[in-house]
């Protein structure tokens, strides 16, 4: 980037003579452009996740070259910048290839496609006069598992487990915002639970809306980092229980009501019944629990401020038929103002918990992330967490089925995990040697959301949760952690 | 409004609608000549579609929860199945297989696309301030189109909208003719003239979403020209539908003159007045063109924008743009464009296009196995599938039977031929009213069942065949009339990428 001082020519929107000289760069394979940002001339394609410090990589071509408005960001070609090189037909693009959509598309399109070719040979055998037998292998769909196979496992160590966990979204309410946030997760590769209110303000969600079109897209786009989440019915404080909550302190019947006509809405809305719940104002009751599991959920998270007031429990715990599993950490600092923690208790929360070997569970509600400066310090933390060797990422319902199945388990040391050792299996993207990215995060911290209670305790979510419930062990960090291999990941 | 609300709407003249229901003559007529078991055969295979189409609207508007019941699959295997059983208890003749899909296909498209086409007819578009419209930024990509560039800019300058809230910007994609400066000769502030590198449309076109500003991104291409109105209805629909993605916009064939461009202009009026009708009123229309189309930008921003790996960057973002949930719809404003004038450059448009949108679709297979996908998964993608792999086939093939048939002396087939025809007709007729367009067009109808249609089969065989067996090719570029005649560029060189539409 170059900066032309005030000797440019004015802006072409608002007059100003102050702007900065920007090259783009294609990333061939996917086609994508972008603007190089910084002095040191580093280029990369955040769809792709490939970069490099000094624009030489292969895969990207400079295609052009912008003067941009430093007031007002307004873009125009620079004419008398040096002409980039044709980049001619020897683009590095596959095409989309047949045999690859048989072969090793995703499950139920490959079964799908299997079916159709199936069907096309069926009928060419006939019109072309050939006897055709039976056609065997065939079933509707819906009800289909995964072909059965046998993928190789190993278990591996991690110091802690970190945990996601996105409150509020509904319709008409900071959409774009909601999609921001999102695409920072997914560039990140940092998987997500995202609890939706199934009747915001009242009015159950529509089905068809676009709100509900999205979060099944992201689901069925991103389905090893989005797990969809109850975050109670009407979202609006109904008693006075722990200061305020939607569920506890209500009779059970209605408790009962309001989990089975928001499980339904929310069903409806992301194509699939939830089995975590995110109880608003991160309180709840034992008829909330009671009502949870009939209702067939496997996870409750609420505050850890609550859990440790209620059930004297921190970090994970099994009570009422459900595992629970509360926030320890958050964002907001104060509710009425917006304000965030800062940096450095946000990272010392963090920091707390991977010392303690214990379940990091950080709560956000994405409408305080509107700015690009607050993304860009949740990318930061992001990258933080992900710069600690020993660092595995799940959501709510996968830390609780690998509880239940024995394949998170706690040890001296942190934690351990059973993975499959395919690499191309997406779903263990979520391996320690992709998730220690060596970017360098700038130093800052805060916390936690929603800070006391009303049943005494003071200090916000339980910080630290200085260790999971007896039902898996105790923490503790006395050793170090044994990774199988440590560092970058490119 | 909602699918089903525009679904229950109907707004058709009754003249169209008379049209309409006179298809069901050489319905009968068929129907008549057809054996009882083959009759029986059809009116399962009818019956087994129209309890997919009625099980689809309702999981798809009322019931999404249900969605990955009976879907495009289960369809399949239930076809399947009963074919078999039927084989079982009936002797059929080899091709009967062939005339009964066939025939289940044409009852399919005449009576639910048509219906659906012509619920739609009549509706107009929505009515919006000119405060109330968003502000739009135009990108034209541009390669090699000097004595074109010119006029399609002056042509957009020139809609009636608000310049406040409009700008333009011209992509010259490494052009090795007078493009930039035809371009940047347009005397206004709106105009702004971007180059860089020869990379292909796709390329083009991301780079100049980095210069797009505003809240709704039209493409157009270098050789398009717009009607006064046709900005402002193609991008009013926005305002009233926050969850719309895309809007394709109408395009007319210019040169009409050559019995070729009479063909072309006909097939272009089936394929916007029929089956993209009937889309748009399910918000799934699959291809925004990319010679005259709106997207918000937003949703290219939330897809990444074009990628250069399937020929036809439309196509393929549109599909994009739908699967991240977003709908697409279509509008009636026009723009004109110019066909090829020759069989030469038909086919080498017609093998990109068809080798493109092949590759889209292998590309975009995860669609099969997407419930949640709605009528894109249920009805639109598998609709491409049978017009794509089966429809070209069974052309070519019952058009040999056909042949064969009368060289044999079998004059029966005859009568059945003769009521397709009038099927055809009929449905042609139906397509040229509701677009509003020139009767006379229809003197070519016959040449869209044998001949032209034949034709750009065998093209769509060719392309399958290259897809198969990998045999892609970059961008072709098709022939233009003026460049042509006044010799303005030499042919296009295979090693640079046309940007052309």
């Amino acid at each position: 980037m170059i900066d032309l001082g005030g000797d440019a020519k004015p802006c072409g929107r608002c007059g100003g003579t102050s702007r900065r000289r920007r090259l783009a760069y294609e990333h061939e394979p996917c086609g994508r452009i972008d603007l190089t940002t910084d002095d040191c001339g580093a280029v990369s394609c955040p769809r792709c996740a490939v970069g490099s410090e000094d624009r030489t990589h292969p895969e990207f071509a400079h295609v052009g070259t912008v003067d941009e408005c430093r007031n007002c960001g307004y873009r125009e070609h620079a004419t008398d910048a040096t002409p980039a090189e044709p980049e001619g037909s020897d683009r590095a693009v596959a095409r989309p290839s047949l045999s690859a959509l048989v072969a090793g598309g995703a499950g139920a399109a490959r079964r799908t496609a299997t079916v159709a070719l199936v069907v096309l040979l069926v009928t060419t055998a006939v019109g072309a006069g050939v006897p055709t037998g039976l056609v065997g292998g065939v079933s509707f769909d819906g009800n289909e598992g995964q072909p059965a196979t046998t993928q190789p496992t190993e278990w591996r160590e991690y110091r802690t487990i970190v945990v996601f966990r996105n409150d509020d979204p509904q319709p008409a309410y900071h959409f774009e915002t909601l999609l921001a946030v999102d695409r920072v997760f997914v560039e990140e590769n940092v998987p997500l639970t995202t609890g939706v209110v199934g009747a915001p303000h009242g009015e159950e969600l529509e089905p068809d809306s676009r709100f509900c079109r999205y979060l099944r897209a992201n689901e069925r786009r991103h389905p090893e980092l989005v797990e969809y989440a109850l975050h109670g019915y009407s979202h609006r404080t109904e008693t006075a229980f722990a200061s305020g909550s939607e569920f506890g302190g209500l009779p059970a019947a209605e408790q009962q009501r309001r989990v089975e006509r928001g499980t339904e809405a929310v069903t409806d809305c992301v194509g699939q019944r939830p089995r975590t719940f995110v109880p608003p104002l991160n309180s709840y009751d034992r008829n909330t629990t009671a009502a949870l599991s009939a209702a067939g959920y496997r996870t409750v998270s609420g505050g850890g401020w609550f859990t440790k007031a209620y059930y004297n429990r921190s970090g994970t715990f099994e009570s009422g038929g459900l595992r629970h599993t509360p926030s320890v950490s958050g964002f907001v600092a104060n509710w009425s103002t917006g304000e965030f923690h800062d940096r450095e208790r946000l990272y010392g929360d963090f920091d707390r918990s991977y010392r303690n070997g214990s379940i990091h569970v950080q709560m956000l509600h994405y409408q305080y992330f509107a700015t690009a400066d607050r993304r860009q310090l949740l990318r930061e933390y992001l990258r933080h967490a992900k710069s600690k060797p020993g660092v595995r990422f799940m959501t709510l319902g996968e830390l609780s089925t690998g509880l239940d199945e024995g394949t998170v388990v706690r040890t001296d040391d942190g934690w351990r995990v059973l993975e499959s050792t395919d690499p191309t299996d997406r779903s263990d993207s979520t391996d320690p040697t992709d998730r220690s990215d060596s970017t360098d995060p700038t130093d800052r911290s805060d916390r936690s959301d929603r800070a006391g209670s009303a049943l005494g305790t003071a200090g916000g979510e339980g910080v630290g949760a200085d260790g999971p419930a007896p039902s898996v062990g105790s923490p503790a960090a006395s050793r170090p952690v044994r990774l199988p291999v440590t560092g970058g990941r490119r | 409004m909602s699918p089903g609300e525009r679904i229950g709407s109907f707004a058709a003249d009754p003249t169209s609608l008379l049209l309409y229901l006179v298809a069901a003559v050489p319905f009968a007529a068929v129907a008549l000549l057809a054996s009882r078991a083959a009759l029986t055969l059809a009116a399962v295979g009818v019956a087994l579609g129209a309890a997919y189409l009625l099980w689809s609207a309702y999981v798809v508007d009322r019931k999404p929860a249900l969605e990955r019941y009976f879907g495009v699959r289960g369809f399949l295997v239930a076809a399947v199945g009963c074919g078999l059983f039927a084989a079982t208890r009936v002797h059929l003749v080899a091709l009967d297989v062939v005339y009964l899909a066939a025939f289940v296909l044409v009852a399919f498209y005449y009576w639910v696309v048509g219906a659906g086409a012509l619920a739609s007819a009549g509706a107009e578009g929505p009515t919006v301030d000119d405060d109330a419209l968003p502000s739009v930024s135009v990108l034209v990509p541009a390669y090699d189109e000097a004595g074109y560039i010119g006029e399609t800019v002056r042509s957009v300058l020139e809609t009636e909208y608000d310049p406040e809230r409009l700008e333009v910007i011209v992509v010259d994609d490494g052009s090795t003719d007078d493009t930039a400066a035809e371009a940047a000769a347009v005397d206004s502030d709106l105009v702004r003239v971007v180059s860089k590198s020869n990379g292909g449309k796709h390329s083009a076109l991301n780079y100049g979403l980095l210069f797009a500003s505003n809240e709704v991104v039209v493409t157009v291409d270098a050789d398009t020209t717009l009607e006064s109105d046709s900005l402002r209805r193609l991008v009013a629909p926005f305002v009233d539908e926050p969850d719309l993605g895309g809007v394709a916009g109408t395009i007319r064939v210019a040169n009409r003159s050559g019995l070729l461009g009479r063909c072309q202009a006909l097939e272009y009026v089936v394929g916007i007045n029929l089956k993209r009708r009937l889309f748009d009123r399910l918000g799934a229309v699959t291809i925004v063109p990319g010679c005259f189309g709106a997207f918000r930008r937003e949703a290219l921003e939330t897809v990444s924008g074009y990628e250069p790996d399937t020929l036809t960057e439309d196509f393929d973002v549109t599909m994009k743009v739908l699967r991240a949930g977003y709908r697409v719809r279509a509008s009636d404003a026009v723009a004109t464009t110019e066909a090829p004038d020759d069989w030469r450059s038909l086919y080498r448009q017609r093998l990109r296009w068809y080798r493109g949108n092949l590759l889209t679709l292998v590309k975009h297979g995860d669609v099969l196995g997407e419930s949640e996908a709605g009528y894109l998964h249920r009805l639109a993608y598998p609709l491409w599938l049978v017009e794509s792999l089966f429809l070209p086939a069974a052309g070519v093939v019952v058009l040999g039977a056909v042949g064969w048939s009368l060289a044999t002396g079998e004059t029966a087939v005859v009568a059945t031929l003769v009521a397709f025809l009038a099927l055809v007709g009929v449905a042609l007729a139906l397509a040229v009213r509701l677009g509003d367009e020139d009767p006379r067009l229809l003197l070519v109808a016959p040449l869209l069942v044998v001949g032209y249609k034949t034709v750009v089969d065998l093209v769509l065989l060719r392309s399958l065949c290259d897809v198969v067996t990998g045999r892609y090719v970059t961008w072709t570029h098709p022939d233009r009339i003026r460049q042509t005649t006044e010799a303005a560029t030499a042919e296009p060189s295979t090693t640079e990428t046309s940007t052309a539409g």
